[in-house]
């Protein structure tokens, strides 16, 4: 055997260099069965989860598409902080599965073999850990702010109340959550009301949220509104529906006995549609 | 062997915990047996002519010897906690034909008051839009002359058609003459009549604030077989 057959023992002990010891000391962490035995599981958790993810993602979309930017928006965001958070989920479950079972034959109180030297004296490694930390969590911050802003933006959340709506042309509808039916009244036409709620394709709506007895929430599952009714006080949102279509009011907040089934639907019609239905409620007059 | 005891008996502890709890939710809110609606020839509608059914409920302000209350069970505490509290009688669980005219008779022996949404002094969902009110036909009843509501909702299957139909019963005067168990010998008599689609099951309950506690929302409105129920509509 010649000495440059003589190949370092991952699991000795560090041997001198020259290269920089940081450096030295993660390549010869990465080196260690269980460092590579981490980051193999980690890249197959990571391919296991992606279909999972992606048929999560799906299993949402079982109500229906969108119907309006909000909730378009809202899937956006799943979509890319699911995608963000795959290979962190994959690497802790990678470390979790690697704990429970790499060390298996490592019999009584024997220390393993192939114990490193604790990263945490690494400075590079702290460095790019903490730096890539930081970085996703940043990305997430401010993905979710510029979100945030875009849909209170679409929701008209930044108008205050006594000057909704500045748009006449918007669609005023005051939402009343009661033990466990939805009742939507419409001040524009005649105080109309209705336990199904209507609305008018591409025309902006304003919802005035309330309830009669304990708190409800009301949500527009696929125009993605969610905002709770409570008794004695008025809740505003709004969303503009840009898709004709049939969808659904739930409540999401627990509220009784029939809570389960407090739940109604949504016609977005167009506005020849709409104004026919207000006609025919006994709704022609606008105040 | 210690630990793997330890483990078991945790495990066994926690399914009695929840199976515990699960079997006293069902015990407590057990449908009361149902009351089928009777098909007695046909009539016209303008789906056109269909089978006929008939039912009917009355509503009590209590129980009394004449009366007796639904069979609830008692709270954990053994408390009789919705004694002295209005229900449907004979039951809440009510059955009726699918695709057919159903008309209900409700007899209304309880007071009332103002409703706190005013879109339940309305009928909703019945033929014409109506009721017939002691012999006069309504189609809404003033806000604050209510006594309870027959309010059918909703859709708990997507695979079922959407049914709605809401019944204001007027309320009686307070000082209205009454019988020895305390009920008014002239009671208000609602009739309304309703066209059922395909089978389906729904719920029921009153409109009207008239138990207890959460804006007068708790007690017997909270449970089956006094102000809430079930509403079949069977093949």
């Amino acid at each position: 055997m010649t000495a440059t057959d003589v190949r370092p023992d991952p699991d000795g002990p560090e041997t001198p260099t020259n290269r920089p010891p940081s450096m030295h000391r993660v390549k010869n962490w990465i080196r260690r069965p269980y460092a590579r035995g981490i980051m193999v599981l980690t890249v197959v958790i990571g391919f296991l989860l992606l279909p999972l993810c992606w048929l999560l993602l799906a299993a949402m979309n079982q109500t229906g598409a969108p119907a309006s930017p909000i909730m378009r928006d809202i899937e956006q965001t799943v979509f890319v902080f699911t995608l963000v958070s795959i290979p962190i989920c994959a690497f802790v479950f990678a470390v979790l599965v690697y704990s429970l079972l790499g060390w298996k034959h490592v019999k009584g109180d024997q220390v393993p073999k192939d114990e490193s030297p604790a990263i945490r004296s690494n400075t590079i490694g702290v460095v790019l850990w903490t730096v890539v930390s930081s970085a996703l969590a940043f990305f997430l911050v401010v993905w979710g702010l510029i979100e945030l802003a875009q849909i209170t933006a679409n929701s008209y959340g930044t108008i205050p109340a006594d000057e909704q709506p500045a748009d006449s042309q918007a669609l005023i509808v005051n939402v009343t959550g009661q033990q466990w039916v939805w009742t939507f009244e419409y001040p524009q036409y005649d105080k109309i009301t209705s336990e199904t709620l209507y609305l008018e394709k591409d025309r902006p709506v304003y919802f005035n949220v309330t309830s009669k007895d304990v708190i409800h929430n009301f949500w527009a599952v696929e125009l993605g509104v969610k905002i709770d009714a409570n008794p004695g006080a008025i809740t505003q949102t709004g969303v503009t529906p840009d898709k004709a279509g049939t969808f659904n009011v739930r409540c999401a907040e627990l509220c009784g006995l029939h809570h389960a089934y407090m739940e109604t639907q949504i016609q977005v019609l167009d506005k020849g549609s709409f104004n026919s239905w207000a006609r025919e409620m006994g709704g022609s007059k606008t105040s | 062997m210690k630990r793997v005891l330890v483990t078991l008996m945790t495990v066994v502890v926690g399914v009695a915990v929840v199976a515990g709890i699960a079997i006293y939710t069902s015990v407590a809110q057990a449908e009361p047996p149902a009351l089928k609606a009777e098909v007695a020839g046909t009539l016209d509608t303008p789906q056109g002519t269909l089978p006929h059914a008939t039912l009917q409920l009355a509503v009590y302000p209590n129980s009394s010897d004449k009366v007796p209350p639904p069979a609830t069970p008692k709270s954990p505490l053994g408390q009789d906690w919705l004694s002295g509290q209005p229900f449907y009688h004979p039951t809440t669980t009510i059955q009726v034909p699918a695709n057919s005219a159903v008309t209900l008779t409700f007899i209304q022996y309880d007071t009332g008051g103002q409703i706190y949404n005013p879109f339940f002094a309305k009928v909703h969902g019945t033929m014409d839009g109506t009721m017939t009110w002691n012999g006069n036909s309504v189609t809404e009843v003033k806000s604050d002359n209510i006594g309870h509501t027959f309010t059918v909702h909703q859709y708990p299957e997507a695979t079922q058609p959407d049914f709605f139909l809401s019944v204001p019963l007027p309320m009686n005067k307070a000082n209205a003459k009454t019988d020895k168990a305390g009920y008014p010998v002239d009671p208000q008599k609602i009739e309304v009549t309703f066209v059922t689609g395909d089978p389906g099951t729904y719920v029921w309950n009153c409109e009207f604030p008239c138990g207890d506690m959460y804006q007068e929302f708790g007690g017997p409105m909270q449970q089956r077989g006094w102000m809430a129920g079930t509403f079949e509509v069977v093949g």
